[in-house]
């Protein structure tokens, strides 16, 4: 498990390389994410798992349902894996790649949960408030889950910035639980 | 603690208004495997070694592998609800114990936290448990003695203040009893006690605490308990848990006493916890730095000199091996890294000497630098004599009839010396006490009194002395050597008790 994660990114940071040498961090991230659909398709994923499967008959496959789709590069790194057995691991590097290109581009992922649904300014001014905070352009997904009662937890990666008042009724009932002992 | 309902409500009141209302951003992770005391957790990326960490049902873990996509930690507590998926929060703070003079005369789990049923603890203080030893500079050799009120102990092997001195033996030798012997001793004394209970029976650390308070000995003692039902993590932490508690006192200056019983089950803890956070087993499947998990622990253990204080922690580790083999792994590193040791034998436990020290390889490295010069002015001999009669003790088995008049006196003389280390279990003696009967031994007083009557002949002799010659006992604390004017003293005493009652 640690050492697919650990190639995984060694692919991710050897395309990354490739795409900024080539100043085509969108297009390899776009041909990425089609690579990894087609490899994640449940028929597709199956084949090309497979051992038993020949090697040329997996590249036959791949090579029908990519080119054309991506560019001869994108197809290469296709290739590759398969050569080595490891064009299932597609779907990890699109996403290792992701999160450097976002790295990279000073792109910052944050999921905002709130008890109700934010309107479109709520929104933005989170947006820019953690934007300021983190030093990135922050891009928000909001999720609503009532059960936090009021207030917002918002996650960027692994920092957590929890303003819910469930956690401070929490932390209220342990220091009151904690005085009376 | 009677508190009204109005009071309760007003504090209450109080500490809903205060509450804060800062957000604070925190690092948290997700658990991608959990099970026997250890979780995987993914993200924590700023976490660090060490820290504490918060899983979402309020249970704390503790960071100890930090790898490249995950970290490991283990789990101070009850783990069976952490599931995969759980959020793990870093709190930014390392585990602390509560120490202070609040915590006397309580038992303790490995955190601190109370589990006596006397409620909370008052202290005012926390420090963290690991801790850097002090270095040299801050350092003194030992010059204080530490009276375990065992004969055969403070005459043969003396541990001073600031030693680290190893128990050791197989299952059933006495072990536990030399501490608790040694805890027992310091009623009414300057030295403050520590008891650390690591993997033990939780029936057996009932047990020691009625033993302790039925003797006055709970008031000047912690005990931190890990018992065998505790966790791995906890049964970790435990030795260093105490020995912070020692280090506080030992800043302000005071003499602390700590028994970590025992550091082979510390050992095998630690393997466990090793092992499942998949470092590399070595030799007996512990860890690589199993040698430097007692090292740094026991190196804590010093006598600072006045600049900083003057306090001391004296350690007495214990270990126990399988078949008296002292050359195993976790044996022969804590021999190494200790001052000496109290070697314990099975043989001579069955052959009824109690404690069952055995003589030839116990050593104290240190000790006799701290020895008072009145015990140093009496054992010097016992050693002597306890040395030739092991050397002739073989020829003893097949009678001394055939024997020249000066082997068969050393042979008498040792025999009495023998019986004269016997001693029962919670009855620590004084120095003086011990001097006055070394004495009695080195100066023939016993020589005519027949081997089998040699303990009954001691006790009555202490019983003499309490009631007759309470002034001479106190001379020898007082003065710590022993003068002619003593000597003729102690002369005279024995005469009169020897004439008082025929042996």
């Amino acid at each position: 498990m640690a050492t697919s994660s650990i190639s995984v990114r060694r692919y991710a940071e050897a395309v990354l390389d490739l795409a900024v040498d080539d100043n085509a961090l969108d297009a390899w991230s776009r041909d990425l994410r089609t690579i990894a659909g087609f490899t994640g398709e449940p028929d597709v994923a199956g084949i090309i798992a497979s051992v038993r499967v020949p090697r040329a008959e997996r590249m036959r496959l791949l090579e029908a349902g990519l080119s054309g789709q991506v560019s001869p590069l994108a197809l290469n790194l296709v290739r590759l894996l398969n050569e080595r057995d490891r064009a299932g691991l597609a779907g990890g590097i699109q996403r290792a790649f992701q999160e450097m290109a976002d790295e990279r581009r000073g792109i910052a992922h944050a999921t905002v949960t709130t008890a109700v649904a934010l309107a479109d300014d709520e929104r933005a001014a989170i947006a820019a408030k953690l934007s300021s905070m983190t030093g990135k352009q922050v891009d928000v997904t909001s999720v609503v889950d009532e059960s936090i009662i009021g207030g917002v937890i918002a996650r960027i990666g692994d920092q957590l910035i929890d303003g819910s008042t469930r956690t401070r009724l929490v932390a209220l009932k342990r220091r009151l639980q904690g005085a009376a002992r | 603690m009677a508190i009204r309902s109005e009071e309760i409500a007003s504090i209450i009141k109080q500490q809903i208004q205060q509450f804060g209302t800062e957000v604070q951003s925190v690092n948290v992770g997700t658990v991608v495997e959990a099970g026997d005391g250890i979780a995987r957790v993914h993200g924590l990326s700023n976490v660090a070694y060490s820290e504490l960490v918060e899983f979402a049902n309020g249970v704390m873990g503790l960071a100890l592998n930090l790898e490249e996509d995950s970290v490991g930690v283990v789990v101070l507590g009850a783990y069976d609800a952490i599931k995969e998926g759980d959020e793990v929060r870093a709190t930014g703070r390392i585990v602390e114990v509560p120490v202070g003079d609040a915590m006397l005369g309580r038992v303790v789990n490995a955190l601190g936290e109370p589990i006596d049923g006397k409620g909370m603890i008052a202290t005012t203080k926390a420090r963290p448990v690991e801790r850097i030893a002090p270095d040299v500079t801050t350092r003194k050799s030992v010059d204080t003695p530490v009276q375990t009120g065992i004969k055969a102990i403070d005459g043969m092997i003396p541990v001073g203040r600031g030693q680290r001195e190893l128990i050791i033996g197989d299952r059933g030798t006495g072990k536990t009893a030399i501490a608790i012997d040694a805890i027992i001793n310091q009623k009414g004394g300057d030295l403050l006690c520590i008891y650390v209970g690591i993997g033990q029976k939780a029936a057996k650390m009932a047990q020691l605490m009625g033993v302790l308070e039925k003797n006055g000995a709970l008031a000047h003692t912690v005990i931190v308990s890990a018992s065998a039902s505790d966790s791995a993590a906890l049964q970790y932490l435990a030795p260093f848990a105490g020995c912070a508690i020692a280090e506080e006192w030992m800043e302000q200056g005071k003499d602390v006493l700590i028994v970590y019983d025992d550091l082979s089950k510390h050992a095998w803890a630690y393997r466990q916890v090793s092992l499942l956070l998949r470092r590399p087993p070595g030799r007996e499947a512990y860890p690589g730095d199993v040698f430097y998990l007692h090292s740094r622990l026991l190196e804590r253990s010093a006598k600072v000199n006045e600049e900083n204080g003057g306090g001391s922690i004296t350690a007495l580790p214990i270990i126990e091996t399988q078949a008296n083999d002292i050359s195993a792994y976790i044996p022969t590193n804590v021999i190494s890294i200790t001052d000496g040791q109290i070697f314990l034998e099975n043989d001579l436990f069955n052959a009824g000497i109690r404690p069952a020290i055995n003589a030839g390889n116990s050593v104290s490295r240190v000790g006799t630098a701290a020895q008072r010069k009145a015990m140093k002015q009496v054992a010097g001999q016992l050693r002597i004599d306890m040395a030739q009669y092991r050397e002739l003790q073989a020829f003893a088995q097949f009678g001394t009839s055939d024997l020249d008049a000066s082997t068969r006196r050393q042979l008498e003389r040792g025999q009495r010396a023998q019986e004269i280390l016997k001693q029962p279990q919670y009855e620590p003696l004084s120095m003086a006490q011990q001097v006055e009967i070394f004495w009695a031994l080195n100066n023939g007083f016993l020589d005519d009194v027949p081997v089998e009557k040699v303990q009954s002949f001691e006790s009555a002799f202490h019983k003499f002395m309490e009631s007759n010659k309470p002034e001479l006992a106190a001379k020898i604390m007082d003065k710590k050597a022993l003068d002619p004017e003593i000597e003729g003293l102690l002369k005279s005493a024995l005469t009169d008790f020897k004439n008082t009652v025929p042996y």
